[in-house]
This record gives structure tokens, sequence and C-alpha cells, in this order.
């Protein structure tokens, strides 16, 4: 398997908080798109005076073709996290005042089902990656990927209501 | 590893007054999708202080000349005490923000970024000797183009925001300083 891993990009945040909300529409951005979406880790710490600590982490992945595919990997860090009460339109509604660190990385993973397994199909696969594929890969798959990750972090943006959510880049792929 | 050359070192741009942050982000990503750079945003920290918001960006867009080299700019943004305020434009009340805005550029030209040209010594010699002999014209050209790129971006922003300056009188709010921005 061959993997081409992107740049990491990262929003931090601090402030309150729908994380609810924020942990459904990620999670049906994914599904909408027909990822298939697994939450590999979920960490609660015992809370401190300053609040909780959790650490989330999520793996999506999607088939493209027989030979590629695209995985986001999403890690949430909540620190200080205390439950509060707002009042939004004369009502009250629970949210979540922290302070969120997310990370989103992203990779294309070549040859991903590993059937290449003799010296002729690694040397014929060799032959793929570096000449035939290299322009796929390099202008199709991996800038896809880059731009699908930036949609998923210009929505995150949107819901917490951050002030660059500017995306002219939205109508490239 | 890629050859960096450092183009642009610590250029800053200083301000202080009425400016709108999404316009000013929109303005920036927009020049950077026009000039064929890609995206590349890689801190983006935004909180609520007593005094106003404090935002943090870190853009890094680059774009690739040849399959040999490429351009990047970084571009560090920090705004602090960012306040809603409400301006007078052409007769309508208009909500802007209010703030000070720093921001810090960087570029670099980068060579051999797929680093092919490094795998052996042999191969290592030769990429050092045409980029020392042979690439230079080529070299010193696409430094000149990246230098331009920059300084027309620093002028897009320093126009865009003392159009803010200028045009608008704030109604309501925190009182504008009286200083002049630092540029």
């Amino acid at each position: 398997m061959r993997l081409e891993k992107l740049p990491v990009s990262r929003i931090r945040y601090a402030g309150i908080v729908d994380f609810d909300g924020l942990y459904r529409m990620m999670h049906q951005w994914f599904l909408d798109r027909s990822y298939y979406l697994e939450e590999q880790s979920w960490k609660y710490k015992i809370p401190t005076p300053l609040g909780k600590h959790m650490e989330i982490e999520w793996d999506a992945w999607k088939k493209v073709t027989e030979y590629a595919l695209y995985r986001i990997h999403v890690y949430f860090y909540l620190m200080d996290v205390k439950e509060i009460e707002v009042v939004r339109d004369g009502k009250k509604e629970k949210r979540l005042k922290l302070k969120m660190n997310l990370e989103i990385s992203s990779q294309v993973e070549m040859e991903y089902q590993n059937r290449v397994t003799t010296p002729l199909q690694k040397v014929l696969d060799d032959v793929l990656y570096k000449t035939l594929l290299r322009r796929d890969m390099d202008i199709f798959w991996t800038d896809h990927l880059w731009y699908i990750v930036f949609k998923l972090h210009t929505e995150i943006k949107k819901f917490l209501g951050m002030e660059t959510t500017a995306d002219p880049y939205r109508a490239v792929w | 590893m890629a050859e960096r050359t450092l183009v642009v070192d610590h250029m800053r741009l200083m301000y202080e007054g009425l400016f709108d942050v999404e316009e000013l982000y929109a303005m920036i990503q927009e020049w950077f999708r026009e000039k064929g750079y890609d995206k590349r945003e890689d801190k983006n920290y935004e909180t609520v202080t007593p005094t106003g918001k404090y935002v943090e960006l870190v853009l890094e867009p680059w774009k690739k000349i040849t399959d040999y080299a490429k351009f990047v700019v970084k571009i560090r943004m920090v705004m602090e005490d960012v306040k809603k305020v409400d301006i007078e434009r052409e007769g309508l009340k208009v909500t802007v923000n209010q703030g000070k805005v720093s921001m810090i550029f960087d570029a670099w030209f980068e060579t051999d970024y797929e680093n092919r040209w490094e795998s052996k010594p042999e191969f290592f010699f030769i990429r050092t000797m045409f980029d020392r002999f042979i690439f230079v014209p080529y070299t010193e050209r696409f430094k000149a183009r990246l230098l331009e790129d920059v300084n027309q971006l620093y002028g897009n922003i320093k126009g865009f925001l003392n159009l803010y300056r200028y045009e608008s009188e704030a109604v309501s709010g925190p009182p504008t300083p009286t200083q002049f921005p630092k540029f």
C-alpha cells in the first residue's frame, strides 16, 4: 500500500459551542458524501476543577477506484469542558463552554487492497504508481481530497460562527 | 528535503481601526485563487476575550510553477480586540469590525519539492550544479515573480484597509483611535 499524506489543517476555538449539533453536522457531512465513518476512540478524562477533558478520533474512508482510497482522520481535543445553559429565542438550551482543538488530516491510499504479492506484480505496480498514474494522483486524487477536506473545514467554521468562513475555492471540485 | 530560498522575510503590516474581518479574509483568499495558488490554512484560532474577539490565522498557500519549483507564501494574521460597530456608509448603516490587525508575510521559493534529486549523492551533486550555474536565469526570474506577487498582495490589503479608514465613520460603538495606522 502506498500513501500520499496531505498536510494537516487545524481549527482552535474557545467559547460556547453546541457540540451535539457540531458532532451531528459533521457526521451527516460524511454520510452525505458516502464515506464510511468509524469512531476510533472516545476518551473521557476525570474532570478537574477547570472542567472535563475529552478526546475523540474519527476515521472516514471512501473507495475512489479499485486502486485508490480517500481517508480522512478527524481528531477532537476538548479541554475545560463545562455544561452551561443559554437562553436562545426565549428557550433554554444546553451548550458546552470549552476550548477545542480540531485537527483534520487526510491521505490518499493507493493499492489499498494489498493485492500485489509477487515480484512481477511489484514491478508492474511500480510502473503504474511512478509513471502511468502519477498524473492522476498529483492532479486528480490528492487535489480532490485536499479541497474536500477544506469544504468540511469551512462547514465547521460556519457552524462555530467564526469570522473567517469565506470560501472562494468552493467551486474548485 | 526540498531546497528553500527565502524571498520575503517578515514583511509586516499593522493596522488599527475599522475593517471587516470576513471581507478581508475573503479578499485575501480570492486573490490567491485568482493567481492560481492552492489553498492551505494551517491554523485558525478564535476566542472571545473581555476586550473583544481574538483571531489568529496562519495561511500558507502554494503554487507549483513547474514539476521542480514552487512558490510558497505564508501569512500570519493576528486580529485583536475585534468588536462589531455600526457605521454609516453612503447614508446606510452597516455593521463592520473594529480592532487591531497585524500581519507578517513570508515567501519562499522551493525547488525539488518532490525530493527526486536527493536519493543519491550523484543526483544531489547534479542538482546543486544545475541550481548554481545553469538554472540561475530561470530561478531569478521566478523569484522576481514571487516578490511581485507578494508586493501586489501587500498593496491590495493596504488599499483595502485604507478604504475602510477613509470611507466610513463610526456612528456607534467604541471611538476610533486617533493615531495613524502603522504600515
